[in-house]
């Protein structure tokens, strides 16, 4: 998948289910304070995610995740990761 | 503000008292001194007492029944932490268990989809959490860490680690992920859902009678990892025999998102009610429940 694809996706689900103006996502905004996130909010995070791009969220990934850019890195990265056999 | 101040009651040197007692004269000896301890909760603990004393008249009872019922309270209180480092500390003992719907956890294991065990301050936890191994799946208990360090420490001293992987809730978002990742690898997560810390988000649901608030998470949790739900208990029966039950499979994957959260708190209430009202001097949170 495409970064630009990726970043496309991202940015529509999370306006959506975090209800916010999708103008106020750019890469290098905060991604918990723009978002607003609590801890429960993470929740919703994980369940859009893994049923937007397919892959399972593992406790160690959303360290040094605090920006949109590293969310779309972070994502990039799984999404076009080869399978381990 | 009725939330839970965050700590568990009882100084150090209480729990070490209790434990040489066990080791030199075993459960039974522990309960009799435990009666003097309970006669001092009952004299001097205002603030509990209060609160279990409001819960006894929400059930309907007067007086004087309240009152002996506060007394049976305090000492079953006492006896189940006695019980629980007894048996997760191998101390010899008597106890015997029923268990009641232990097929319907057993199902969830073959679900293959995790489960999440949703039980709550009364009766005894620890012990159910303990029994629960007989599942042969990897249990996780998701609990504060309400225990000053000396006491958690002494304690584990004592029983050995608990056989269970303890996720403890942070202020990061940690254990969000961990629960996960326990419940996708179909492992059943434990945890309560009555009691909350002041500035946890919470749900209010009427408990016998009024409104209360419950903490968010639980139900959260339940409701947008979609995996199978039961609600478990162990009950104190006798001075040696505990009964353990689990409800049946609640499965709310198809319930719409915008209101299958109050529903999972309606059935949990709904069960906390039936085992309150069977067990009434076993109900242990020692605050303002209710607004």
């Amino acid at each position: 998948m495409q970064l630009s694809e990726i970043i496309e996706k991202t940015n529509e689900f999370l306006a959506e289910e975090f209800e916010i103006d999708v103008t106020k996502i750019t890469p290098e905004a905060n991604l918990k304070d723009t978002l607003e996130l609590d801890s429960l909010d993470y929740i919703d995070l994980v369940v859009v995610i893994e049923s937007n791009f397919n892959f399972k969220v593992k406790p160690e990934d959303f360290v040094g995740i605090v920006t949109f850019q590293d969310f779309y890195t972070y994502v990039e990265n799984r999404v076009n990761a080869p399978e381990l056999v | 503000m009725p939330a839970w101040e965050g700590r568990s009651k009882g100084p150090a040197w209480g729990f070490r008292f209790f434990v040489t007692v066990l080791k030199i004269g075993g459960v039974m000896p522990a309960y009799v001194v435990l009666r003097f301890v309970t006669l001092y909760y009952v004299l001097f603990s205002h603030k509990s007492t209060k609160s279990v004393l409001h819960f006894l008249h929400k059930l309907g009872y007067g007086k004087g029944a309240s009152l002996l019922k506060l007394v049976q309270n305090y000492y079953l209180f006492g006896q189940t932490l006695i019980d629980k480092v007894v048996m997760m500390s191998g101390i010899k003992n008597k106890f015997t268990f029923n268990f009641d719907g232990e097929e319907h956890l057993l199902k969830m294991v073959q679900l293959g989809k995790g489960g999440l065990l949703l039980s709550a301050h009364i009766g005894n936890w620890e012990i159910a959490g303990h029994l629960l191994k007989r599942l042969g799946a990897p249990i996780n208990v998701v609990m504060y860490d309400g225990e000053q360090q000396q006491i958690k420490e002494y304690l584990d001293s004592v029983t050995g680690k608990r056989n269970m992987n303890v996720i403890v809730i942070k202020n990061d978002t940690s254990h969000i992920f961990k629960i996960n990742a326990a419940l996708q690898n179909n492992e059943f997560v434990c945890m309560h859902a009555d009691r909350f810390v002041a500035g946890n988000k919470t749900i209010t649901g009427n408990f016998l009678g009024q409104y209360a608030k419950f903490p968010l998470g639980p139900f959260i949790l339940a409701a947008r990892f979609k995996v199978p739900v039961s609600f478990v208990f162990a009950m104190k029966e006798s001075s040696t025999h505990y009964h353990f039950f689990a409800t049946d499979i609640q499965d709310y994957s198809a319930v719409p998102k915008d209101v299958v959260t109050g529903q999972i708190l309606d059935d949990f209430i709904k069960a906390m009610e039936t085992k309150v009202k069977q067990y009434p001097e076993q109900w242990y949170n020692y605050y303002d429940f209710w607004q």
